[in-house]
């Protein structure tokens, strides 16, 4: 095969794989979400001291019903780079249910408490990486 | 601060049995307690015994005997207190009251139900006696209040701030009964000057105040300005923003309802406040225009360009609990990808109307469409504990062609079902293979797992952990799941062992 067919192929097949890579590749990368803890509706109580998951939870008066726990976690966002985003876990959600407890509920809830009641996962949220495209 | 002028002994009477109901107790309550109150009110019949009641019943019980409601007490159960002197001093009614609440207390755990109903009505009585009998109870409250040094701290309601917290409650009620009455306005309003500047002083003076004020009709025109500089601290972060939007909220509702602002004025006061630097100015101004119809789509469109993602989903927490659910509902779709995931505000509207969420997943399933909202729909009325919430997730599992929606959908019933349902569905899904080509979702099977922790038995937990071993888990996910099967399986390999087959 004459050295310029070899060297015209070689070269086309580069181009080739470099046109495909471009092509295939997303674009994209990973956008930090902090974590965050939002309370739910709250019943007339009083209020609430927790502590738990690495977290403190407090209200001076009132009983949220729920917390919602939003682990620190990624979103894929698009990127101005040749970059793509992998999946490297995930990290869970968890949602903690809280009771008001009165030693005495008759009329007037005179001594009452937040008492914690239980927890659960309820989200899976991914943990991303961002990566350069293959051939960038 | 304001004091009001001594009022006749029947405004007194009435008062009382309307501070009772200002305390949101229940009305079947209410009913059996009036009688009490009336008999109790000092000047009407001192403390002494009621001549007229059995011999072997309490003064309050024969009193209670009018009412259907009131329960027929022993004679053992009579609380002692009818029989004392009404208090001398404020300080010494709130005691007193708080004594009253320690022997319900005592009452309650012993569980004598019928003597501890009888004492919890006798601290209604005296309640409504303090507050007949101190025009300025409020006042006092307020500045007990004001002067511990750490109210509230420890989280407990201790009797003494609980009791001076509703007296605050109900002086607010109190004088806007008198102004709604044709009374002069002046004494509430200047009260409610009072609540306002005294809640800078702790958060705990916060809550205090929030509990008096939002929500309720007593914020006017008069309190604007003092509304508008707690706002203002809260933009400087010296006073919970939640409770400033909350007020400003309240006020601007109350303006709108008594004529004060009418609603074009509001909404271009709002309209003003949507492009401030203020976050619970820009908070309470897109609530209050997100009622409107005629305003959804400018402010749904402001939202969708804010670049501050943390604020939409604050917004998005207000919509779901404070409009109608199934205009929330609209609201969080039109946001769209301005909000994300919101599964929280999904959560709230769950909670409020797991149908009317029911029904929104179950139109999208049947169009196919928006499957990131599918997934916060089946979160929010998922993991409420109810039968619409099961319903949902079963038909998010069987059908739903998202894997994410199915994922969701197996967290909901393994927080929710009984365990052996709750132990298939995970099977079901862990044998899904579009579900569990993704490592996430892998994870996320894991992570749902951990809810059957404390209620299925070792044998599940087992057949369990070893199938999900068998998928390709992060090394997150593997630790993870060898915890579980150490925490779960007795005598089965450790966390080493699981992840190394």
């Amino acid at each position: 095969m004459p050295i310029r067919l070899v060297t015209a192929s070689c070269l086309a097949l580069l181009f080739a794989a470099a046109a495909a890579a471009q092509k295939s590749c997303p674009r994209t990368r990973a956008e930090r979400i902090a974590g965050s803890e939002q309370y739910g509706p709250s019943a007339s109580c009083s209020g609430l001291v927790f502590s738990g998951h690495g977290i403190k939870l407090s209200t001076a008066t009132g009983c949220p019903l729920f917390v919602t726990l939003i682990p620190e976690h990624h979103d894929v966002v698009p990127s101005e780079s040749a970059t793509r985003v992998e999946p490297m876990g995930a990290r869970e959600g968890r949602i903690l249910f809280f009771t008001c407890q009165t030693d005495y509920l008759i009329v007037i809830p005179w001594g009452s408490v937040c008492v914690f009641e239980r927890d659960l996962a309820w989200g899976s949220y991914p943990v991303l990486a961002t990566l350069p495209c293959e051939g960038q | 601060m304001a004091a009001l002028p001594p009022r006749h002994e029947g405004s007194r009477r009435r008062d009382a049995a309307r501070l009772l109901g200002a305390v949101a107790l229940p009305p079947a309550a209410i009913a059996a307690a009036l009688a009490l109150i009336v008999a109790a009110t000092p000047t009407a019949a001192p403390d002494a015994p009621a001549a007229s009641a059995p011999h072997d019943a309490p003064p309050a019980a024969a009193a209670a005997g009018a009412a259907p409601a009131a329960p027929t007490l022993p004679r053992e159960a009579a609380p002692p207190a009818t029989t004392q002197p009404p208090a001398a001093s404020f300080d010494e009614a709130v005691a007193e009251l708080v004594a009253i609440g320690q022997r319900t207390a005592a009452f309650a755990q012993d569980d004598d139900h019928a003597a501890a109903s009888a004492s919890d009505q006798l601290a209604r009585a005296r309640f409504a006696a303090l507050m007949a009998g101190f025009p300025d109870a409020g006042e006092q409250a307020l500045r007990r209040l004001v002067a511990a040094a750490t109210p509230l701290a420890h989280g407990l309601v201790q009797g003494r701030d609980f009791v001076l917290q509703l007296v605050v409650v109900a002086e607010c009620a109190r004088r806007a009964d008198d102004a709604d009455d044709g009374g002069a306005r002046a004494p509430l309003e200047h009260f409610v000057h009072d609540v306002l500047a005294a809640m800078p002083a702790s958060p705990a003076m916060a809550a205090v105040g929030a509990r008096a004020l939002v929500r309720q009709p007593h914020l006017r025109l008069a309190h604007e300005s003092a509304v508008l500089g707690l706002v203002e601290l809260a933009g400087a972060e010296q006073f919970p923003r939640e409770v400033a939007t909350g007020l400003l909220l309240t006020l601007w509702d109350n303006l709108e309802r008594h004529g004060e602002r009418s609603s074009d004025a509001l909404a271009a006061l709002a309209l003003l406040l949507l492009d401030g630097k203020d976050g619970s100015q820009r908070a309470a101004a897109c609530r209050h225009l997100l009622r409107e119809a005629r305003y959804r789509a400018l402010v749904v469109d402001a939202l969708r360009r804010s670049a501050d993602r943390g604020f939409v989903r604050e917004v998005a927490s207000l919509v779901a609990s404070d409009l109608p659910v199934d205009d929330a509902l609209g609201v969080l779709a039109d946001l769209g990808p301005a909000l994300g995931r919101a599964p929280h505000a999904y959560l709230v509207c769950g909670h409020r109307a797991p149908d009317a969420v029911a029904d929104a997943y179950r139109r999208l399933l049947a169009d196919d469409v928006q499957p990131e909202r599918r997934v916060d729909l089946v979160a929010g009325v998922g993991m409420v504990r109810s039968p619409t919430g099961l319903d949902v997730a079963r038909t998010a599992l069987a059908h739903d062609r998202s894997p994410e929606v199915r994922l969701q959908a197996v967290f909901a019933l393994t927080a929710n079902a009984d365990p052996e349902t709750a132990m298939a569905a995970l099977l079901q899904a862990a044998d899904d293979v579009e579900l569990t080509a993704a490592r996430t979702r892998c994870d996320g099977l894991v992570f749902a797992l951990g809810n059957l922790e404390r209620q299925a038995d070792a044998a599940a937990m087992d057949r369990a952990t070893r199938r999900l071993d068998a998928l390709s888990l992060s090394a997150d996910g593997r630790a993870k799941l060898a915890a579980l099967r150490e925490r779960t399986v007795p005598g089965e390999p450790t966390a080493a062992g699981a992840g190394s087959r």
